[in-house]
């Protein structure tokens, strides 16, 4: 009987501390978000096209007028530098990633705008930016949301939290790592 | 299995499969809290739209079953603001909904660069979000403004986004 209690106290406290752990719940932010017509054409608008890895996020989260997070900003380092049309940065260097992952502590919720999730920090990642110099922090925009921005990994494939589907996003990322594995190894 | 049954049985599944391929509206699993008296406020953020906003939210009134009106304050169903000078995100607009079934919609430095009638079309599709609409499938975006990608170039909802709407309320 005892060893019976003992064994439902622990089985209680290690569910407890799982359902504690999970402190967000993830949900979908709707957007019209703007597309390319083609890799060629987002390529072009790009300001840099990088590979590196991720090395710290949901940094300077910005929140509205009204208290909306909106913003999130990650830390991310360069490994390849595949096009700079800025002249500013080199391999090796940091740059500031604004990623659409955005966390609420007041609602308790992660906010996936287009069900973009935020880049893990084990896999590395190419990712097309525009480089906003005027903005405060300096960051970079991820081009299209979705389309610019794919791991290099295996789990390049979209998640869904609201419904969508987005068989058009993972095309478009296996047209991108047919092009660039090879490039970048 | 008689000939008879599996034709029944395969009109059925025919029958079955048309319904559903006939739905095209998609639902994101939240609603207003009063679907006949849905506010919303323009923060100054936004104010170089406040017409547009003020003229084309209401489009969804043509629905005997939504009401949108503009409130006198800051605690409304929707809050409208834009972050039109930076570009944070690279998307005309977003929604972001809150526990009490109010939201938030903000749009983005891109918006400005839109023809007059996609902004007309983008300020429709982020309504639609925060009335409960999600994105229609993509075989039907002809029909619905609430397409993820691209434009209709429409300044009203579509048959789909009506069907949408009186089948949520």
């Amino acid at each position: 009987m005892k060893k019976t209690v003992i064994l439902l106290l622990t089985a209680c406290l290690v569910l407890g501390s799982t359902a504690c752990s999970k402190k967000w719940k993830d949900v979908t932010a709707g957007a019209k978000v703007v597309t390319y017509e083609s890799l060629e054409e987002m390529e072009q608008k790009a300001d840099l096209i990088v590979t590196g890895k991720k090395i710290e996020g949901d940094l300077y989260v910005h929140k509205s007028a009204s208290g909306q997070p909106h913003a999130a900003y990650s830390r991310f380092q360069i490994k390849s530098l595949l096009k700079d049309a800025t002249e500013n940065f080199k391999e090796g260097d940091e740059i500031l990633v604004m990623e659409p992952d955005i966390p609420d502590e007041e609602e308790g919720v992660r906010y996936h705008v287009d069900d973009y999730t935020a880049m893990n920090r084990q896999d590395e990642y190419i990712l097309f930016l525009q480089y906003n110099e005027s903005g405060y922090p300096k960051a970079c925009t991820i081009l299209g949301v979705n389309f610019g921005v794919c791991s290099l990994g295996r789990d390049y494939k979209m998640k869904s939290y609201g419904g969508d589907t987005h068989e058009e996003i993972d095309r478009w990322r296996e047209n991108i790592r047919e092009k660039y594995l090879p490039a970048v190894g | 299995m008689t000939k008879r049954i599996k034709i029944l049985i395969l009109t059925i599944l025919i029958g079955v499969s048309s319904m559903l391929s006939a739905k095209a509206y998609v639902f994101n699993g939240y609603t207003v809290p009063n679907h006949n008296y849905v506010t919303y406020y323009v923060y100054s953020s936004f104010s170089p739209y406040v017409y547009d906003f003020n003229t084309y939210s209401v489009k969804w009134n043509t629905s005997p079953k939504i009401t949108i009106l503009p409130s006198s304050g800051v605690n409304a169903t929707i809050s409208v603001e834009g972050d039109l000078m930076s570009s944070n995100i690279d998307a005309y607009g977003v929604t972001y909904h809150h526990t009490n079934g109010t939201g938030t919609i903000i749009f983005y430095h891109n918006f400005t660069g839109l023809t007059t009638v996609e902004k007309h079309e983008t300020i429709i599709h982020e309504v639609g979000h925060v009335l409960g609409l999600a994105h229609c499938q993509p075989s039907k975006n002809s029909i619905s403004v609430m397409r993820q990608y691209g434009f209709n170039h429409v300044e009203t909802p579509l048959s789909d986004d009506w069907a949408g709407i009186n089948a949520l309320y």
